[in-house]
């Protein structure tokens, strides 16, 4: 059991980010802005010269970009999608973890939309899609879609931040410059019932609008391959089956980040395993139904042994494409389901070890569902070949370094937890399902 | 060796003088003329090439070959098709203008090389034209736009909604707060 900590305590675990950044701070983001730096040297030099330079070709004209893109929006929408249904549920044990899940849904969210611009060619002619905008084109709807979920991600992170910047002005030496800026976005926030009651409105408002938001993103993300009438894509399940991938996705991503910053913001006080034990509950239901799913779409396809589709399947089961889908299967898919089950490896490490498997496992995943069907020859020909080069590689670490960075920036001047919430909800009597006894989670009194 | 020589240039002066492709072809002359074609149901042009003789009587059995300037890539001449010219020295052809404006016709004589005919050109002024490219079925195409129109209402529903909660929490917090010092300022004067 954690212990409790009083308010001093957590204000100072709190600030602590924002009031001085040890030498740890920059030994991490020193490496993780020179790979960002190192991206954007490389997304340089593919404009330069063209995308053969990151592998493409006429025959994989679709590839590790749209892998990318699909990947870092889909954890996204799981960090939003976690922090929306534990406010809705009203979950007690949410409050330490929200904001870490509501920041890792805006800047996955952000990294993932500059991939729509990496894969352009001439990335100039974004603008085409607002001035020449074809309405019946899945893309357009998906840049419609994602923009709309930017602007709603971006407010569902600021509304429970009010509170706390109030809190934070006070708090700061009044020299600081950020107090200023906390002063002007806490909104004269004095914690009366009647802000409390319209903030807690418009909160509850956004919590369940982000739900189908989410959901709608994916969907048209998932139906700009299945409109295409494309063997491998063409497939009635693909919006519900890329919904439950990126929730899938989404919360274990969340669990290495609340794990991250647990150790290298000590947060043991207020994040304890039993958060990571609860995610990783939600993580491994969502595992089963997604194997459920990929099993559905597999059976559906293969049994009816449709001529388009039979050399898809057989490049993907048996072919080149083999070890990738299988090395998901197993790593990505049974792996993570039995280091949660088993009660012995159901600790902190393992329960990480399983997240950082479903994260790689779902962004190999995304590859094959990708790379198969776009390469397959339509007309006549051999099959096409994706080969990674130093381009896309470097802009694809690049781009996954840029997540933490943005978000131990944006830690370094906003609270990494929410700690008007967390005291409220200290002060709120802590129901604990049976169930809790029965999984054989840390109880009330024991020691952790 | 002296008698392999002399045989072999017989011989090749005897093949040179057979052949009629080593012949100088002789000169005929070309004419082109593009009017509106009668009785279509789309646009089109009616391109009759003549070719005459050096005796100036019309010659068949001779190809011809159409072509329209194209400003797409660069003016390339796009080859419309080959005729053989008819008894009366006539090959006609129909074409559906791709797009309106002056068009540029050219006809080559190909024929079997026994005549040469310098190219003959025709200018048409097409005042309607039918396009190449037609678009391939829009997906709901049966509802037309209405999809369309009715999911971009909903995205400007919701962008509605996000602005109305933003607008209201950036408005009412302050409002909130102020209205609350005014009360309390009103309770302590009287107070």
């Amino acid at each position: 059991m954690r212990k409790r900590t009083s308010r001093t305590e957590l204000d100072e675990t709190a600030l602590r980010p924002v009031t001085s950044s040890g030498r740890g701070f920059w030994l991490v983001m020193l490496p993780l802005g020179l790979l960002v730096l190192a991206a954007l040297f490389a997304w340089g030099w593919q404009i330069w010269q063209g995308l053969g330079s990151a592998g493409y070709n006429d025959q994989a004209f679709w590839s590790i970009y749209e892998s990318n893109l699909v990947t870092f929006i889909g954890v996204a929408y799981g960090g939003a999608v976690v922090s929306a249904i534990l406010r809705l549920t009203r979950t007690a044990w949410r409050a330490p973890i929200t904001r870490l899940a509501e920041a890792t849904a805006l800047f996955s969210l952000l990294v993932g939309m500059m991939f729509a611009l990496v894969h352009l060619g001439r990335p100039e002619r974004i603008w085409e899609l607002v001035t020449r905008p074809r309405l019946s084109s899945p893309i357009f709807w998906d840049f419609v879609a994602v923009t709309t979920y930017l602007v709603a991600t971006v407010i569902f992170l600021y509304l429970p931040l009010i509170p706390d910047l109030a809190a934070l002005a006070g708090r700061l030496p009044a020299g600081s410059r950020l107090v200023a800026w906390y002063r002007r976005l806490s909104l004269d926030w004095r914690a009366l019932p009647a802000q409390r009651r319209l903030l807690d409105g418009a909160m509850a408002v956004m919590a369940v609008a982000i739900i189908p938001m989410a959901v709608s993103v994916h969907s048209v993300l998932a139906w700009a391959f299945a409109l295409s009438g494309r063997p491998g894509w063409d497939s009635s399940i693909f919006a519900p089956y890329f919904v439950v991938a990126a929730l899938y996705s989404g919360v274990a991503l969340v669990i290495l980040v609340v794990a991250g910053f647990r150790q290298g913001y000590r947060l043991h006080a207020y994040i304890g395993e039993d958060h990571l034990i609860h995610l990783a509950y939600l993580m491994v239901v969502l595992d089963a139904t997604y194997l459920y799913f990929t099993f559905a779409d597999l059976l559906g396809e293969g049994f009816s042994m449709n001529n388009s589709v039979v050399p898809v399947m057989g490049q993907l089961l048996t072919g080149q494409y083999a070890p990738s889908f299988w090395i998901w299967a197993v790593g990505g898919g049974l792996l993570p389901l039995l280091l949660v089950a088993l009660p012995w490896t159901r600790r902190t490490w393992g329960i990480v070890t399983a997240a950082a498997l479903v994260v790689a496992g779902m962004w190999l995943k995304r590859i094959v569902i990708v790379l198969p069907a776009a390469a397959q020859p339509m007309i006549a020909g051999g099959w096409g070949s994706f080969h990674f080069t130093w381009v896309s590689i470097t802009i694809s670490v690049g781009a996954a370094a840029a997540i933490p960075l943005l978000m131990m920036g944006f830690f370094r001047m906003f609270p990494v937890l929410s700690v008007t919430e967390i005291e409220e909800l200290a002060e709120e009597p802590v129901v604990r399902p049976r169930a809790h006894a029965a999984f054989g989670l840390p109880q009330e009194g024991d020691e952790e | 060796m002296m008698r392999s020589l002399l045989f072999a240039a017989v011989l090749g002066a005897l093949l040179a003088l057979s052949s009629p492709a080593l012949a100088a072809p002789a000169a005929g002359k070309l004419t082109l003329q593009s009017v509106a074609a009668i009785g279509q149901r789309q646009p089109t042009v009616q391109l009759t090439a003549r070719l005459l003789g050096p005796d100036g009587k019309p010659v068949g059995s001779q190809s011809i070959e159409f072509f329209v300037k194209s400003d797409d890539f660069g003016g390339v001449q796009v080859s419309l098709g080959t005729v053989p010219t008819d008894t009366g020295g006539q090959a006609k052809l129909l074409y559906m203008p791709r797009w309106t404006g002056t068009l540029a016709f050219t006809a080559h004589l190909i024929g079997d090389g026994t005549l040469a005919a310098p190219p003959a050109t025709s200018s048409y002024l097409a005042a309607a034209a039918v396009p190449a490219y037609h678009m391939a079925p829009a997906p709901l195409s049966a509802l037309r736009f209405g999809v369309a129109w009715a999911v971009e209402a909903l995205a400007v529903a919701v962008w509605v909604m996000l602005a109305a909660v933003l607008i209201r929490v950036v408005r009412g917090l302050p409002r909130l707060a102020r209205e609350t010092e005014a009360s309390s300022h009103i309770e302590g004067v009287s107070g």
